[in-house]
């Protein structure tokens, strides 16, 4: 709509019909007069209609009598009607305002509260927090103070490095950033490699420390690989005759290191399953009914579907919702949308071989679940184990994987600084 | 030649040689016409006829007479006429 006809609708206008023989003169005297008319229409032979302004109206009257045709008003349309006619209708309008109203006051209150960006810290730490502040659900927005918010949440969680709280309509947003804590720099500090798990050493690579272990060797579990503690030798070594300064004295105590190396292992990992021959499985039909049932207390009535399953053997799947009412002897409210569907069981019987090859299967999955990433398989074996039951089979995998077992694990020793600081310069090269 | 078609030719001539617009330095009417769904006159000297399916239009000398189908007026105002419809022949009368 064109700002024109915005105009001609809030100052209101007419739909006229001019009953007489020559509409074209009472239409040339009238824009004669500056009267605007449009979307004029004829029609029948004596009969043609034609818009016009309220406030032009009037004038008309005059020009009617003068080219002897008849005018009479069809319909009015613009804001003075409308206004005329809401005015005769006061609920009406009570209702529209009390409608803008309402929305305009829920829209100032927090519906939602929502926390982004959290990693390690629960956001329901964070919601427990700003709710004892103050930011909860049924808030009025005016009454948040919201830079005093996020200091208080950042300063009760120090692993916050930044928290913004803004307001997107009725959503309160926290948008928080972790610290990213480095672990403390233990490079430097002197350690041993242990290992974590029982194996045979399969290859073993010193970088910083001493070997205490050898290839082919077993080892136990938190048995030391690598030491930190460096025994030095008990002959220096030679120096050139009469040449410069002697080199390094050799120290009576150990040096201490942080033991550094790749340790791989063979480790043997075990695994067991059993399996009948005969499965009993189920499958479903394809076929299903939901039903939707409102819960008040204990009474329970279905509003749709059927009151109890419709099939013989089936499995359910449950929606619900539930409200309290009442403080001091809440009834539970509950809606329940309950959709069944039926399921035919079957029997599968395997040969003892398929059989065997499942639980296999089965067992192996059991070790790769606590297998390391980093593992590498080199054998697996698999043995049935004699049952008494010959519906059954019993299966025992043994995996031999190769992998790092070593670990660092610190030397509680006092150790001197300046030493600290020499072995330092040297492993840093 | 009468003296009026004399007195013509020379303000064809001067609005020649000025570069002005012929519809201005000659009182002419200027009719737009967009497709066949609207007749935009402007400068004219009012309606002579009005009905569904013909409309004339007085301008200077003559008329201007369109014919088509289901015509409305949809702008009438001093010097310009809008008139919708299914416009079918714009004719020049003298």
């Amino acid at each position: 709509m064109s700002l024109r006809s915005w105009w001609t609708y809030i100052l209101g206008y007419v739909l006229i019909s001019i009953q007489g023989p020559f509409p074209e003169r009472f239409v040339n005297m009238a824009v004669a007069r500056g009267i605007f008319l449009w979307d004029i229409t004829r029609i029948t032979e004596d009969k043609t209609e034609a818009k016009v302004r309220i406030d032009a109206f009037r004038a008309m009257r005059h020009l009617a009598r003068r080219t002897r045709c008849r005018v009479r008003i069809k319909s009015k349309y613009g804001l003075p009607f409308l206004i005329i006619r809401l005015r005769r209708r006061k609920m009406l309008v009570l209702g529209g305002v009390l409608f803008c109203a309402a929305l305009y006051l829920l829209s100032s209150f927090i519906w939602f509260i929502e926390i982004t960006g959290t990693e390690k810290l629960d956001p329901w730490q964070i919601q427990h927090l700003a709710a004892e502040i103050g930011l909860q659900v049924g808030t009025p927005k005016w009454k948040l103070d919201l830079p005093a918010i996020e200091k208080t949440i950042s300063d009760h969680f120090p692993q916050l490095h930044y928290v913004h709280l803004y307001f997107r309509g009725t959503k309160a947003i926290v948008e928080v950033a972790e610290k990213v804590i480095i672990p403390e720099d233990d490079q430097w500090t002197p350690a041993h490699l242990v290992a974590i798990k029982d194996g045979v050493i399969q290859e073993i690579l010193v970088m910083v420390g001493q070997a205490q272990v050898k290839e082919g060797d077993t080892v136990k579990k938190g048995q030391v690989l690598i030491s930190g503690r460096i025994q030095p030798d008990p002959a220096p070594a030679g120096s050139p005759p009469g040449q410069g300064p002697t080199p390094l004295p050799s120290r009576p105590e150990p040096q201490l290191v942080h033991a550094k190396g790749i340790v791989r292992a063979r480790v043997w990992y075990q695994g067991y399953a059993e399996m009948p021959l005969v499965q009993t499985d189920e499958q479903l039909t394809g076929r299903s009914q939901t039903g939707y049932y409102l819960e008040i207390g204990n009474y329970c009535i279905t509003l749709k579907g059927p009151d109890i399953s419709p099939y013989p053997v089936y499995r359910t799947e449950v929606w619900r919702w539930e409200y309290q009412i009442g403080k001091p002897k809440p009834v539970t409210l509950r809606l329940l949308k309950t959709t069944f569907r039926e399921v035919v069981i079957y029997h599968r019987e395997h040969s003892p071989t398929q059989t065997q090859l499942l639980a296999e299967e089965q067992a192996l999955t059991q070790i790769k679940s606590v297998l390391p990433p980093d593992s590498l398989i080199l054998a697996q074996r698999s043995e049935v184990i004699p049952t008494n039951d010959a519906y059954l089979v019993r299966v025992k995998v043994v995996v031999e994987a190769l992998e790092e077992i070593a670990e660092p694990q610190p030397i509680h020793q006092e150790t001197r600084r300046t030493q600290g600081s020499q072995i330092r310069r040297k492993t840093a090269r | 030649m009468s003296i009026k078609d004399h007195k013509e030719q020379v303000q064809q001539t001067v609005a020649g040689l000025f570069d002005l617009p012929r519809d201005i330095a000659l009182n002419l009417p200027k009719v737009v016409i967009i497709g066949n769904i609207q007749v935009f006159v402007e400068n004219h000297r009012g309606i002579i006829e009005y009905a569904p399916e013909k409309v004339r239009i007085s301008i200077n000398r003559g008329e201007l007479e369109i014919r088509g189908s289901q015509l409305v007026l949809r702008n009438i105002l001093a010097d310009e006429i809008a008139l919708d419809g299914k416009i079918e022949a714009v004719t020049f009368r003298e």
